[in-house]
């Protein structure tokens, strides 16, 4: 008896062991959604994906090329009357400028009959004018000198000569085309009981002066 | 992996592979036409400015009556050359100072042709002349009324008014000396 007991004490537990006949690649996935079936789906979406922005581009690049066709045929259409139109504003511009050109050319500042019948107009009876040089061009710009001569003596002369200025400073017609007014000089003429004057008179637009 | 397992994949996932497939065949037209967009909006602008630039010419020139316009201005500019003079037509144009010498009763006491100004670059030149006279105050004013709005176009460079030498003050005998440009052509 003691025998058998020490060789039921000395017995080792072994485990069932088996060998692992299974084939996993061929074992149907048991998982409750199948890896498979992710798989499908983001190939899916991204297949979809894909066409629908490829399908797009091709819808776009469609009508891009309607609109080009269209485009095109307008140009064929109006191809013969804008060559006409452009045609005729070329000659227009041409003969605009000639037209242009001559009227710049003929553009006065004062011309000289008008000038005349205004120092008429504005002459006092004691001031005579003897000689009137306009220049229409020049450094100094268009200007007018006027020469005469202001009967009486010196001092009545001298008042004379600044009325006369005053009046051509102030009436309406003088200061439309004149800027400026000035007495250039005034002396006595030593022959006789007068005095002899100069006024410059300075036309609109003429350049100023410049003061050294 | 040899063909059989190639065929084995397919058969197993063929949802995927269509999919790749079909994704690779994308990919490659988006990449062969990745600028086809880019230049047809490029072209469909550059043909639609041009179309409307040319609608806008056209509908320009219809509306504003551009060749009656033209035809008018062709017209006008004709008649202003039809009042030009030609610098190297010398007598003609001496001949227009001696006709209205006679037409208002002035004496012309010079009459000299100036050096015209070279390199004009326009289409028309100023043709100079230095006219010396002597007349009455009416005479004088009518000649420079004639010029002033006579056959050809005129411009003053400079106009002297002086009385007459050895002439009486009462008589008002005025001796006048322009320079006068005419509008002309070389």
């Amino acid at each position: 008896m003691s025998l058998i007991k020490k060789s039921e004490a000395n017995s080792v537990s072994m485990s069932h062991w088996h060998p692992n006949f299974r084939n996993f690649e061929r074992l149907p996935d048991t998982k409750v959604v199948r890896t498979t079936f992710f798989i499908n789906v983001t190939a899916i979406t991204i297949a979809a994906c894909l066409v629908v922005f490829v399908g797009y581009r091709q819808v776009r690049l469609r009508e891009l090329n309607g609109q080009l066709q269209e485009a095109q045929l307008m140009i064929e259409k109006n191809t013969k009357e804008n060559t006409e139109a452009l045609r005729l504003t070329k000659i227009f511009d041409e003969e605009a400028k000639k037209m242009a050109e001559a009227a710049n050319f003929t553009k006065r500042t004062l011309p000289p009959s008008d000038f005349i019948i205004m120092l008429g107009k504005t002459l006092p009876k004691e001031v005579q004018i003897e000689s009137a040089d306009l220049r229409y061009s020049g450094a100094t710009g268009d200007q007018c000198i006027l020469r005469g001569i202001v009967a009486g003596s010196k001092e009545d002369a001298s008042g004379s000569a600044t009325k006369y200025i005053e009046v051509l400073r102030n009436a309406p017609l003088w200061t439309a085309k004149f800027d400026s007014v000035s007495l250039g000089a005034l002396n006595p003429d030593p022959a006789g009981g007068f005095m002899r004057f100069e006024i410059i008179l300075k036309f609109k637009g003429a350049p100023k002066e410049k003061k050294s | 992996m040899n063909g059989n397992d190639i065929i084995l994949l397919l058969k197993k996932n063929p949802v995927g592979v269509t999919c790749g497939i079909v994704a690779l065949l994308c990919g490659v037209t988006l990449y062969l036409g990745a600028e086809a967009i880019d230049d047809s909006r490029l072209k469909v602008e550059a043909s639609t400015k041009q179309s409307q630039l040319m609608i806008n010419n056209v509908r320009n020139a219809a509306g504003l009556s551009l060749a009656k316009q033209t035809e008018a201005m062709q017209r006008a500019v004709k008649q202003l050359d039809g009042r030009l003079v030609k610098a190297s037509q010398l007598a003609t144009n001496l001949q227009y100072f001696y006709r209205l010498e006679s037409e208002t009763g002035v004496k012309l006491t010079d009459l000299r042709p100036n050096q015209a100004p070279r390199g004009s670059s326009g289409f028309y030149i100023g043709v100079p002349y230095t006219v010396t006279l002597q007349g009455t105050f009416k005479q004088v004013m009518e000649f420079l009324q004639r010029i002033e709005s006579g056959k050809h176009f005129s411009k003053y460079s400079a106009i002297s008014f002086n009385k007459a030498a050895g002439v009486e003050v009462a008589s008002s005998v005025l001796s006048v000396t322009i320079n006068i440009e005419l509008l002309g052509t070389p």
